[in-house]
């Protein structure tokens, strides 16, 4: 009992969306559409007022206390080793909850008009609500079991959500895709699991993040590499992380993932959902602070994929594509930070989670708003969009704010995050990732503008659709301009104040840093001011100008056809299709095998039962001679002469079935289920 | 010499007894059936009297026994030989081989 | 002199139940089936079985075989014209598992002859009808009267069964109807 009514009831924040999800999805299949949507709206709402009140007197009373106001035991595997579920307050799972549920509320309402008319309307809320109650599980979660149970939750709702247009083949490839990686990278995830779990001997964040357990895992060796566990273990739970967050190379399901409804992208694959490998990474910090070659993975990987993101998003056409590589590049950014913290340096778990939180205001505010247009003109091709801020004038201004604070531009929220990790960089004496990081600032002003000028400004292309174009409905423009707000402001909340490890040494803003990430940013807009504010041939002339490199980059360095290469010619080939045909030829074959001799036999012992009577007595007089020569003391000669004539006459089956099949004589069997 | 002994008697009721379940495994009219059973009961019964004879102690049993085995013959015939008329009347046929009804 | 009776005895009724269950002609066999009767009559006459021997004749022979006998009239076609030959194997297959039965029978009964022989001697009609009535240890009368209430079943139920019941009469109507709708 913490005396806060709101955080002793947290465990109602999950609960509300839970309960939206079954009325919506099973209860109320018959109802309105506007019912299901406002009972699902209700429950994130209610959720949210839960989320805000339980933070605020979380930060209030117990700022950096780690409070368990519930927990039960729901596993137990040994006496020592349970799994517990429950909820878990520290200051970045209230920071998680209260953005997750605050940006799933303001989505749950632009969905109202987005979705408008859709036929999987119902289907859609419901899909959003248990989406939500996943993440909220995940982000509460006091022990590895249940995050990683409430894990594959938010990936099925992602997989279902990414396919929710099923009728189309790319939506159910997109599903498909973005499930499997996913699914092989919690591979990882699940064994690096299993071995804290294995050596710390619990499964529980408190247990695992204590110093002593950490050292105690530190001084077990594994033999591999000479590494100690605790690495080993921090990087197989980075790869689950880094599938879920799209990190290289496992993020080539995200830009597929945007196959699915733009309120979907906004919520699931740029606000929430993708930072839970973040979030994952920061819940062990502790861990990950010592596993020195763990840190290095993740920085190396965070900083590569912020660049490498960065660059395919300078070229992509596809709106939502665009901003999908965005996200991975943020993601990286946050990575990033992650990746040069540490206990001397703490500033990089601030400044991860710090921008955690405004990239997820103004990313969802920036897919939101290309929804709106997607809304508004029916395609996704920005060659095809131009000249749309008279006719969009609120999304307009509203994308717009969110373009700016993206990009770095003071005062606006992105600004004091993206400065606060090239901060974190710098002080930490991590140079060439510093040096990274700001040259991606550029880039991302760069492409963020490149998108706002070809839909904004430039000129229509497609003159029908743009004059068809109109303002979207109330709902949508309420959560633009909702999100808007936290977009501008959210930069100003005294973040190091509230969420930090260690002794937080305050810098204060230095300008040197601040100043050299404006300028790279406003070199990015001015560029793109100049390449796409108005029609003009340079775009086409740089593309040309860089030839092969534009071309790969294009083509997103080729990883999906890399990846296509692998397991189509050599996994499926070489290892699959051998296994495939081991399987259906030798223990299929040996079921069916099984199966017709059985048949067979049956076949044959079924002669015996003639419906005559004589036929039985000769049975009942053949049993009473046995019978008297078991009692005549030969039991053991009868049963074993039993047993080898049964076992042959099996054996006999066997033989005759085989060698029908041989001769091709057999009767197919009815197939059931196969594939 | 004189008199002929007790494994006299249980060779000859084995024998036919034997007879008899070779005439039930065989023959395919259900009343040539009932005759098979009667000489099985009857080598049965001879049994029981040879051992009563031979070993005597005081016990009738052994007479008693084959009263209550004509007896019992007796129900057991009539209750055939209405099924077989029953049958006759339905069927026309009292060959075993067809009457499979029951199987069914 | 009776072991040679014995054998002769015997003999002729082997030979008629032989024939019991060989022959086709369903008369004949009842016939045979009458002499095998006889003969087990006859033995028990050998060992002092009177009573049974009486009861043997009257109530086997002169009911049961009767009744067979009356059926087998009845039910006509007494050569069995109508029916297929039992085929070989089946023969065959009955005869091997009669005769493995008989050699079981043969070594089990060999060790029970040695058993100590008392004074050989048959209980008297007097005995038999003692114990028949008698409700005492050693009594029958449990079983006496049990064989009386099965015999009485044993009539309703054959009468039951072979009375022509309501089945025929039923279709009877119903195909009298049909032909009056035709």
């Amino acid at each position: 009992m913490s005396g806060s009514w709101f955080i002793d009831h947290l465990w109602l924040v999950p609960l509300f969306p839970f309960i939206g999800f079954l009325i919506t999805g099973l209860g109320l299949r018959g109802f309105k559409h506007a019912v299901s949507s406002a009972v699902a709206i209700v429950a994130v709402g209610l959720s949210a007022l839960v989320a805000w009140g339980a933070a605020i007197d979380y930060y209030g009373k117990f700022g950096g206390k780690t409070l368990i106001p519930w927990q039960y035991c729901w596993l137990k595997f040994s006496p020592t080793l349970q799994g517990n579920v429950g909820v878990y307050v520290d200051d970045i799972s209230m920071l998680l909850t209260i953005v997750v549920t605050t940006i799933s509320f303001f989505i749950h309402i632009y969905s109202q008009g987005y979705m408008h008319g859709d036929k999987g309307y119902r289907r859609f809320f419901a899909f959003l609500n248990l989406f939500t109650f996943s993440m909220l599980g995940l982000v509460l979660a006091p022990s590895l079991i249940q995050m990683f149970v409430f894990w594959e939750l938010v990936g099925l709702s992602s997989f279902l959500l990414i396919g929710f247009y099923w009728e189309k083949p790319s939506a159910v490839a997109a599903c498909k895709k973005a499930f499997i990686v996913t699914r092989f990278a919690d591979l990882g995830f699940l064994i690096g699991l299993l071995l804290l779990a294995y050596y710390a001997k619990g499964l529980d964040f408190v247990h695992i993040n204590d110093q002593s357990t950490i050292e105690h895992l530190n001084s077990i060796k594994v033999p591999f590499l000479g590494l100690s566990l605790l690495p080993v273990a921090a990087i197989l739970v980075f790869m689950g992380a880094a599938g879920k967050s799209a990190m290289f190379p496992l993020h080539i399901w995200l830009p597929d993932a945007m196959e699915g409804p733009t309120p979907v992208s906004a919520l699931i694959h740029a606000a929430t959902m993708v930072v839970a490998g973040v979030y994952l990474v920061a819940r062990l910090f502790p861990v990950f602070a010592i596993a020195r070659e763990a840190v290095a993975v993740v920085l190396a990987v965070g900083t590569f994929t912020s660049l490498f993101a960065a660059i395919i998003a300078m070229t992509q056409f596809d709106i939502k594509r665009v901003l999908a590589y965005s996200t991975l590049s943020q993601l990286g950014y946050m990575m990033l930070a992650l990746g040069v913290s540490s206990w001397e340096h703490p500033l990089g778990f601030t400044a991860s989670m710090f921008h955690l939180t405004t990239h997820a205001c103004f990313k969802a505010l920036l897919f939101l708003g290309a929804g709106s247009v997607i809304h508004a003109v029916h395609t996704n091709d920005m060659r095809e969009m131009g000249g749309l801020h008279k006719r969009l004038p609120i999304t307009h201004i509203t994308f717009l704010i969110a373009c700016l604070a993206i990009a770095g531009v003071p005062p606006l929220s992105g600004f004091f995050s993206k400065d606060e990790i090239l901060a974190a960089a710098w002080y930490s004496g991590h140079h060439l990732p510093f040096l990274v990081a700001l040259f991606v600032a550029g880039l991302t002003a760069f492409y963020m503008f490149r998108l706002y000028f070809m839909t904004f400004w430039n000129e229509p292309k497609d003159l029908e659709r743009h004059n068809h174009a109109h303002e979207s409905p109330l709902s949508m423009v309420f959560a633009l301009v909702a999100l808007a707000i936290p977009s501008i402001a959210a930069g100003f909340i005294p973040f190091g104040h509230y969420v930090y490890r260690g002794e937080l040494e305050h810098h204060g803003i230095n300008w040197l840093i601040a100043g050299a990430s404006i300028v790279a940013g406003l070199c990015g807009i001015s560029l793109a001011f100049i390449l796409y504010f108005r029609p003009n041939d340079l775009p086409s002339r740089f593309a040309y100008a860089f030839g092969v490199f534009h071309k790969i980059v294009y083509h997103k360095f080729y990883i999906d056809e890399i990846y296509l290469y692998v397991t189509h010619n050599i996994i499926f080939k070489y290892i699959s299709a051998p296994f495939n045909w081991f399987d259906r030829h030798c223990v299929d074959g040996f079921m069916d095998l099984t199966a017709q001799a059985t048949l067979q036999a049956g076949r044959w012992v079924r002669r015996t039962v003639t419906g005559h009577l004589q036929t039985y007595l000769v049975w009942v007089i053949a049993g009473i001679i046995l019978l008297s020569l078991i009692i005549w003391n030969l039991n053991d000669v009868i049963i074993w002469g039993l047993a080898i004539i049964a076992l042959s006459g099996v054996l006999i089956a066997y033989i005759y079935q085989f060698v029908c099949t041989l001769l091709k004589k057999t009767e197919p069997l009815k197939r059931i289920d196969r594939d | 010499m004189n008199e002929p002994s007790l494994n006299q008697f249980l060779v000859f009721s084995a024998a036919l007894f034997c007879v008899g379940v070779y005439g039930l495994l065989t023959r395919r009219n259900l009343i040539a059936m009932l005759m098979s059973v009667e000489l099985i009961l009857n080598a049965a019964a001879l049994n029981f009297v040879a051992f009563h004879h031979y070993k005597f102690g005081g016990e009738v049993g052994g007479a008693v026994f084959p009263v209550f085995i004509i007896a019992v013959a007796a129900a057991e015939a009539a209750i055939v030989l209405a099924i077989i008329i029953a049958l006759f009347r339905h069927k026309k046929e009292l060959d075993v081989e067809q009457v499979n009804t029951l199987k069914h | 002199m009776k072991t040679v009776l014995f054998y002769i005895i015997s003999i002729f009724s082997l030979l008629c139940a032989i024939f019991v269950v060989t022959t086709r002609h369903l008369f004949r066999a009842a016939l045979a089936l009458i002499g095998v009767l006889t003969g087990i009559a006859g033995m028990y006459l050998l060992i002092d079985a009177q009573f049974l021997s009486a009861v043997q004749i009257t109530v086997y022979i002169g009911g049961i075989v009767v009744l067979v006998v009356y059926v087998v009239m009845l039910v006509s076609d007494v050569t069995q014209k109508g029916f297929a030959d039992t085929p070989p194997w089946r023969k065959a297959v009955g005869g091997i598992l009669a005769a493995m039965l008989f050699v079981l029978l043969l070594i089990a009964s060999a060790p029970l002859a040695l058993i100590k022989e008392l004074a050989a001697r048959s209980a008297t009609v007097t005995e038999i009808g003692r114990a028949l009535i008698s409700p005492e240890k050693g009594g029958f009368v449990l079983a006496f009267e049990l064989i009386s209430i099965l015999l009485i079943a044993a009539v309703i139920g054959a009468l039951t069964i072979a009375f022509p019941g309501d089945f025929t009469d039923k279709e009877k109507e119903e195909k009298e109807i049909e032909e009056v709708k035709k």
